[in-house]
């Protein structure tokens, strides 16, 4: 492909789906791709697809991927011209983006001062509020004792929600229903906090019930111009953890939907902002809209916005820190038919959603018609326990929401997995739930309906007779399921060979 | 040891039911499941009453394809850990223990003795980031013994009972595999 803009080599400075999903993007354009790893991901897939790739430390994030020095060294030594975030790690990191400058890289983001500003989220509450953005009540700077929040706490109501400063994604945040609770809650919160994101401030927000977490994306250039791409519905969450996104959402008029926008550009344009950003708000049942804070980064959600919308926002995102103008008006943006996304976890719903790393022995994605898989991971990949639970993301498209639902149910059973435990059965449970299918739900939905547990009955004859049958296999390998053909390393030699011998120990 | 396998061989020879004991939950007996291999390799099998025949087709080592005589097709995934089948049928996994009459009756046993052990374990790989508690200390049913955090998600580890904290087999900062004792409650 010919050579194309200022970028033609850029580093992924992240991991997993989201570095895989960056790569594609960037081969497409032909801009050539290095990745970093850290010691635990020397064989994970965005190496595998990489064309450079360079070892940045141990697996703790905080040596590896969060490690900003080390980063830049691979940077200058491949020669890059810029460096793509992700989502997480130091993409919201202003002193990342500003050191990505000052070394004459492009930061393929939003500025460093638009970074900081969003990215302390009471500072943010302030600027956009300027702007005639609404708010929900709550600190304006951050909490340093547990005292002193307990005391904020009281006088705004229990309950309460306590974020990170340098928040996102539910790490480090906690909800406090009574003073007694407060200290307890926020020392776990500063603590996951710091974990999290290397920083342990936190502020404290009024709870809203019966809340639906509708967010805005916005794109915008460097010469001022801001646009939005519409909104994307995230209020299937748990733990504040967002499980299930889709675009449009199934609840807001088309006259808020037109006021959020709006205030989503606000608020974007109140930081000065360009690249892609997310507002997210938090909307009531009455569809009156607060925000809550913007993302600073490309979302792990921004699929659902480019199925409805045709648009590859990481393209935008390059063009735009090419010092390109947003190829498109307000007007140009046209939202076709309906997109839904689910996370996939390694994690295992039967027994409370415990992480499950591990390796993958079988690992089939599903496809079909109108299915997207954005996936880090692959068959024989052995997933590390230091990094997020998240192996990837799939997507249905459809015109409208009840098909773009069918089909993504359809997909998830065709879901082949094994080796680790997943909340595909979750996923399934929530998308056939009539509540979710007829789109009656807030952020509320998963304490409402928790995950119901497969019965403590016999599971059915199939079950049983194929586990039976799979027994006697092993026990007589070479006779009845291999004629003629030898099998030198089945697992059911080995393991039956073990089991005689250990009868022959007794 | 490769002649004891084909004691059972009954390819060809005579049709030979098995009995198998299948164990679905710690909590519950097991389920009786016979296995009889009819010509040309089909199974018959029956649990409670029903019946179903047919052929186990091996797609590879972790695969495998259920074509039934009544047109039904499944797919299923399988895989040995330790002493447990896992397998995966219709979207569902299902971790299952399946032994013959003389260990079914020794892993009955093994399960009675498994119910008065107090020594929590730790289910996954993780790191052991905060610790509640200290050796001697009384605790209730549900008090935090301690946090193992894994793919960025702290998890709060509870007493099962009420009792005294015996000894604590962790240190904060340790990496904990998965069945590493965590704490003995007596």
């Amino acid at each position: 492909m010919a050579k194309r803009g200022k970028i033609q080599k850029v580093l992924i400075a992240n991991r997993g789906e989201i570095a895989v999903r960056i790569i594609r993007t960037l081969r497409e354009l032909g801009i050539r791709t290095v990745a970093v790893y850290s010691q635990a991901d020397k064989t994970s897939l965005h190496v595998r697809m990489a064309d450079e790739s360079y070892e940045i430390g141990p697996p703790p994030s905080r040596e590896s991927y969060l490690h900003i020095e080390k980063i830049l060294d691979v940077a200058k030594k491949a020669r890059v011209d810029a460096i793509h975030p992700g989502y997480g790690f130091l993409s919201e990191n202003p002193e990342f983006a500003r050191a990505v400058t000052d070394e004459g890289l492009i930061f393929i983001g939003p500025p460093p001062h638009a970074i900081e500003a969003m990215g302390d989220k009471t500072v943010a509450r302030n600027t956009v509020r300027k702007r005639g953005v609404p708010l929900v009540p709550g600190t304006l700077d951050p909490v340093s004792s547990p005292e002193e929040g307990k005391k904020i706490a009281e006088e705004i109501g229990f309950p309460v929600l306590i974020k990170a400063s340098a928040g996102g994604g539910g790490k480090g945040m906690r909800k406090v229903d009574t003073p007694e609770e407060f200290p307890f809650h926020f020392a776990s919160a500063k603590r996951e906090a710091l974990s999290a994101f290397g920083d342990d401030r936190v502020y404290i927000e009024k709870y809203i019930s019966a809340p639906c977490h509708i967010e805005v994306q916005v794109f915008g250039d460097q010469y001022g111009d801001l646009i939005h791409l519409g909104e994307r519905e995230c209020s299937i969450q748990r733990r504040h953890q967002k499980i299930i996104e889709e675009a449009p959402s199934p609840f807001i008029s088309e006259e808020t939907r037109r006021k959020m926008g709006e205030a989503a550009v606000e608020a974007a344009k109140s930081v000065g902002y360009f690249s892609a950003g997310t507002v997210e708000f938090v909307v009531g049942p009455d569809e009156n809209f607060y925000f809550l804070e913007m993302n600073t980064r490309i979302q792990v959600e921004h699929p659902v916005t480019e199925m409805v919308t045709g648009l590859d926002l990481i393209t935008l995102q390059i063009l735009v820190a090419e010092g390109e103008k947003l190829p498109y008006s307000q007007e140009e943006i046209q939202r076709n038919g309906w997109a839904v996304e689910v996370r996939v976890y390694a994690e295992d719903p039967e027994e409370n959603f415990r992480p499950s790393p591990g390796k993958l022995i079988v690992f089939e994605p599903p496809s079909g018609p109108w299915i997207r898989n954005d996936i880090g991971v692959y068959e024989g990949f052995e997933i590390p326990p230091y990094y997020d639970p998240m192996i990837g993301k799939l997507i249905a498209w459809g015109n409208n929401r009840k098909i773009a639902i069918m089909r993504l149910i359809r997909a998830l059973k065709e879901y082949k997995i094994l080796g680790i435990r997943h909340n595909i059965p979750f996923l399934i449970q929530v998308l056939s739930h009539p509540e979710f299918q007829a789109g009656n739900f807030d952020t509320h939905f998963l304490e409402k309906y928790p995950f119901q547990k497969k019965e403590e009955k016999p599971p059915s004859l199939w079950v049983m007779g194929v586990a039976s049958a799979l027994k006697k296999k092993f026990s007589q390998e070479n006779s009845l399921f291999s004629p003629g053909d030898k099998a030198p390393s089945s697992p059911w030699k080995i393991w039956g060979r073990k089991m005689m011998l250990r009868e022959f120990s007794r | 040891v490769e002649d004891l396998g084909k004691e059972n061989d009954a390819k060809g020879v005579f049709p030979l039911k098995e009995r198998y004991f299948v164990f679905y939950s710690s909590e519950k007996d097991p389920e009786v499941v016979e296995v009889l291999v009819k010509e040309s390799g089909i199974l018959e099998v029956t649990v409670g009453g029903r019946q179903e025949e047919f052929t186990l087709l091996p797609l590879d080592s972790y695969r495998a394809l259920i074509l039934s005589s009544s047109g039904k097709t499944l797919e299923v995934l399988y895989q040995i850990r330790e002493e447990v089948l896992e397998i995966t049928l219709d979207g569902k996994t299902y971790t299952l223990e399946v032994w013959d009459e003389v260990k079914a009756y020794e892993r009955t046993n093994r399960t009675k003795k498994k119910q008065v052990e107090n020594i929590l374990r730790v289910p996954m790989s993780g790191k052991v980031t905060t610790i509640f508690v200290a050796e001697g200390e009384e605790v209730e049913e549900g008090t935090p013994l301690l946090i193992v955090e894994a793919m960025k998600m702290e998890n709060e580890f509870k007493s099962p009972k009420k009792g005294k904290v015996k000894k604590i087999f962790v240190q904060k900062g340790d990496v904990v595999e998965p069945g590493t004792p965590l704490v003995e409650i007596e």
